[in-house]
């Protein structure tokens, strides 16, 4: 947990999206009351090397979807950063096999820490 | 005995072996790549096991049985057709858990199938265990091992698929999801019968389907596969069955049932497999170094200047050794034809015509051999996978995808295979736009002409003079693609998602296989394309309007050249047999070379005194380094040989395009020549 400067705290949280109905993995930024004022959603290409990250949405284009979907990568499959690169593109083991994956799909993958 | 010939289909995950297997049984040398998607047309073979006759067929790779992709449909179709009696599901052992995926899907087809588990050594290799009691339990069907690079189990597997023909299978021993916990009518009855077994929720929705379907369509094949597909809102099944399920599907059940598929494979894994992470450790090893966000690039370079110090020195140390035979022969048979009193004509069109072509040209086997070799070497690795991700962030900032780097890559070997190899990337955008830029990368048959030209006028400099052709090819290719990329409005980006094999050592035989083959394409090639160019070359040069002619000033050839010199001047190429050679090799870049023999009448043109008479004839004409060098950047970009050509209009399918492409890549060749020549002549 990190604190800002005006007793501001960074913590993690789980928040329903009662709209599109799934669960995101969130900063949430509180204040010394506990009310949220800020959240940010926490994306693959966030993910450090060496951790393992729960999928909780992805916002793909169908195709790229569907040839995730067949190669066992769905929401609520967990995945490891094998290797990464600066900008986002990724090596992640999904269900034993290795994948390497463009920057386009990690910045669109919802994911939560295990 | 059994007379009618039993049809097996094979199919299986893009990567898995599945060709390789395929070849070990028909006999056929085809290429195995790491690389999904190779296989796209139908492969048939035929063979005979004691007294049995069997038809293979190779169906494309593929992840799943829905009706997304073309693959997809056409597998599936044919897998539900009489044609096939038994269902060969290839699986890479090694990755079984992405591989189990398929074959749930088969077994739910309803058809006879017999799981091949491919790569068995890589396995034992890993340190893993697969247990081959329980998996057919788990699934109900037959599981063989095997490997097709080491060729062991072959037999044992198609007898599995003799014994294997009829459609009910053995009573599976399944006590998976939690039978227990089940309060499903059915429970017991599902787990005999099905591998499969989904929720409780999922099939009641299933046999819901299924009464319907079975009222509306009583002959009807496999109830529960086609209710499945419908739970899954296939389209195609629901064009075919067109009835009205909409109270039934009420949410999207298809991630559900793939959800459960694997649920039900982590299952299998966790029970069948031991000491799985063991060796995956040593390829994250690798990774680690090779895939580095910093030094994978570094590495990668180091690699690629590795091979080609391999295919310029070690090949051209070889070469030596083609040359002295070649001279050595071409002596042999003028002395052989003047004992035997052959006519000049003949002996000139022997000597000068095809010796000095077609010999020509199988000098540069050794260089062409040695490339190849290292490129199966790091395809075969799993290394060549990888170099999409390591290059994804350069090919992404100049609007292509990471994989457009394999044929890329490719395209340094050979136009033909490189522009096939575009089918690899997803949309048609990125197929046009790495095809139009591949035929820039300097193909191997380009190098005769570098190494026949920057040795006669570079000296020391030579390998660096020969060197900056393929650099200046890769950097007017990213800057047609970076011109492509500003003029495209769409703006998705690319989305890299390829597979990464674990590294393994490269096995001898798929290199043999694999490096045959290009050789065997460039002699064939050298035997026909090559043969006939070099005749109707000797025919344009001793041929004019007086007929047979001993000089060249009166032949066809010199007519055609010296229409088109002024074209030719402002780039330094203003000479008539230089046109002329330029003209042939369209037919093959390396007849630029032989071409060059037979129009300056040198026979032993790779040799250092053919060299130095080659040289001495072209210092006469005002042919100088520079000329040479805007000669060798024409090679470079202008239109690529005849059988490029065809294949690029196969691959998009437009000859429209195809002419445009030519075009383009003659006005490029033309300018950049031009750059060259009249920029130096400033400077120098």
């Amino acid at each position: 947990m990190e604190y800002g400067c005006f007793g501001v705290a960074k913590t993690a949280g789980i928040l329903y999206n009662a709209t599109d109905n799934y669960y995101q993995l969130h900063y949430i930024y509180v204040d010394k009351n506990s009310s949220m004022i800020r959240r940010e959603t926490m994306k693959l290409y966030e993910g450090q090397k060496g951790s393992t990250l729960k999928v909780v949405h992805m916002e793909l284009p169908l195709q790229t979807e569907r040839r995730l979907e067949v190669l066992g990568m769905l929401e609520g499959t967990k995945i490891t950063v094998v290797n990464r690169k600066k900008r986002g593109a990724m090596i992640v083991k999904i269900r034993g096999t290795r994948f390497a994956m463009g920057q386009s799909i990690t910045e669109r993958v919802e994911v939560e820490e295990v | 005995m059994n007379t009618k010939e039993l049809t097996i289909g094979f199919v299986g995950n893009p990567n898995c072996g599945k060709t390789t297997l395929f070849n070990a049984y028909t006999g056929a040398n085809l290429k195995v790549a790491n690389w999904p998607g190779v296989t796209v047309e139908k492969k048939e073979g035929a063979m005979r096991l004691h007294n049995e006759a069997y038809r293979l067929v190779d169906l494309p790779g593929t992840y799943s049985l829905t009706s997304y992709t073309m693959e997809e449909t056409v597998t599936r179709q044919y897998i539900l057709s009489d044609d096939v009696d038994v269902i060969v599901d290839v699986a890479d052992a090694s990755a079984l858990e992405r591989n189990l995926y398929l074959t749930l899907q088969l077994i739910e087809l309803g058809k006879p199938v017999v799981l091949a588990l491919n790569m068995m050594d890589i396995v034992q290799e890993r340190g893993m265990e697969i247990d081959l009691h329980r998996l057919p339990e788990m699934l109900g069907i037959p599981c063989v091992p095997v490997s097709a690079r080491r060729k062991t189990g072959l037999e044992i597997l198609i007898h599995t698929v003799a014994h294997h023909q009829d459609k009910a299978q053995g009573e599976k021993i399944i006590h998976h999801h939690d039978t227990e916990n089940s309060s499903h009518k059915d429970a017991q009855e599902h787990h005999k019968h099905y591998a499969m077994v989904y929720t409780d929720e999922i099939e009641d929705k299933i046999d819901e389907i299924s009464e319907r379907l079975k009222q509306e369509y009583s002959g009807m094949d496999n109830v529960r596969w086609h209710a499945i597909k419908i739970l899954e809102n296939d389209q195609e099944l629901k064009k075919q069955y067109p009835l009205d399920f909409s109270d039934l599907l009420d949410r999207d059940y298809e991630k559900e049932i793939i959800d459960q598929k694997f649920g039900f494979i982590e299952e299998i894994i966790a029970e069948c497999v031991a000491n799985r992470e063991k060796k995956a450790e040593s390829t994250d090893h690798t990774d680690r170094i090779l895939t580095h966000p910093i030094l994978g690039l570094p590495v990668f370079l180091l690699i690629m200047a590795g091979v080609f110090f391999l295919t310029f020195t070690v090949g051209d140390w070889l070469k030596g050794y083609f040359e002295v035979a070649l001279e050595w022969m071409t002596e042999a048979v003028i002395a052989g034809l003047l004992a035997a009193g052959t006519s000049d004509m003949l002996i000139s069109l022997i000597t000068d015509g095809i010796i000095a072509g077609v010999g020509g040209i199988l000098t540069f086997l050794p260089n062409i051999f040695i490339l190849f070799l290292a490129l199966a070497f790091l395809e075969d690795s799993g290394y060549m996978a990888r170099v999409a991700y390591v290059m994804d962030g350069i090919m992404g900032r100049i609007g292509l995808s990471g994989r457009a780097f394999l044929p890329m890559l490719l395209g340094f070997g050979c136009t033909v295979p490189a522009v096939m190899a575009s089918r690899v990337l997803e949309n048609r955008r990125d197929r046009m736009k790495t095809i139009l830029i591949t035929p820039f990368m300097s193909c191997s048959a380009r190098l005769p002409i570098y190494v026949l030209f920057s040795e006669l006028f570079f000296g020391d400099m030579a390998m660096v003079a020969a060197f900056s052709m393929y650099v200046l090819g890769l950097v007017t290719a990213i800057a047609a693609a970076y011109v492509l990329k500003l003029t495209d409005k769409s703006g998705d980006g690319n989305m890299l998602l390829i597979e990464l094999p674990e590294y393994k050592t490269p096995n001898a035989h798929t290199i043999r296989v694999y490096v045959w083959e290009k050789v065997k394409d460039y002699l064939s090639k050298a035997g026909t394309t090559i043969f006939v160019a070099s005749l109707v070359m000797w025919l344009v040069m001793n041929l004019g309007v007086h007929g047979f002619t001993t000089d060249m000033e009166q032949s066809f050839g010199a007519m055609i050249g010296k229409v088109l010199v002024p074209v030719f001047a402002p780039v330094g190429l203003g000479y008539w047999q230089i046109i002329l050679a330029l003209i042939s090799g369209i037919a093959a870049k390396e007849v630029v070379v032989s071409s060059c023999s037979v129009l300056f009448g040198i026979g032993n043109v790779t040799t250092e005194a053919g060299m130095g008479n080659l040289s001495a004839l072209l210092e006469s004409m005002g042919f100088g380094a520079l000329n040479a060098y805007a000669l060798m950047v024409f090679c470079l970009l202008y239109v690529p040989c005849m059988a490029a050509v065809a294949t690029i209009r196969r691959e998009t399918g437009s000859w429209k395009w195809t002419a445009a492409m030519a075009v383009f890549q003659l006005l490029t060749a033309w300018t950049m020549s031009f750059l060259v020549f009249q920029l130096g002549s400033a400077v120098f």
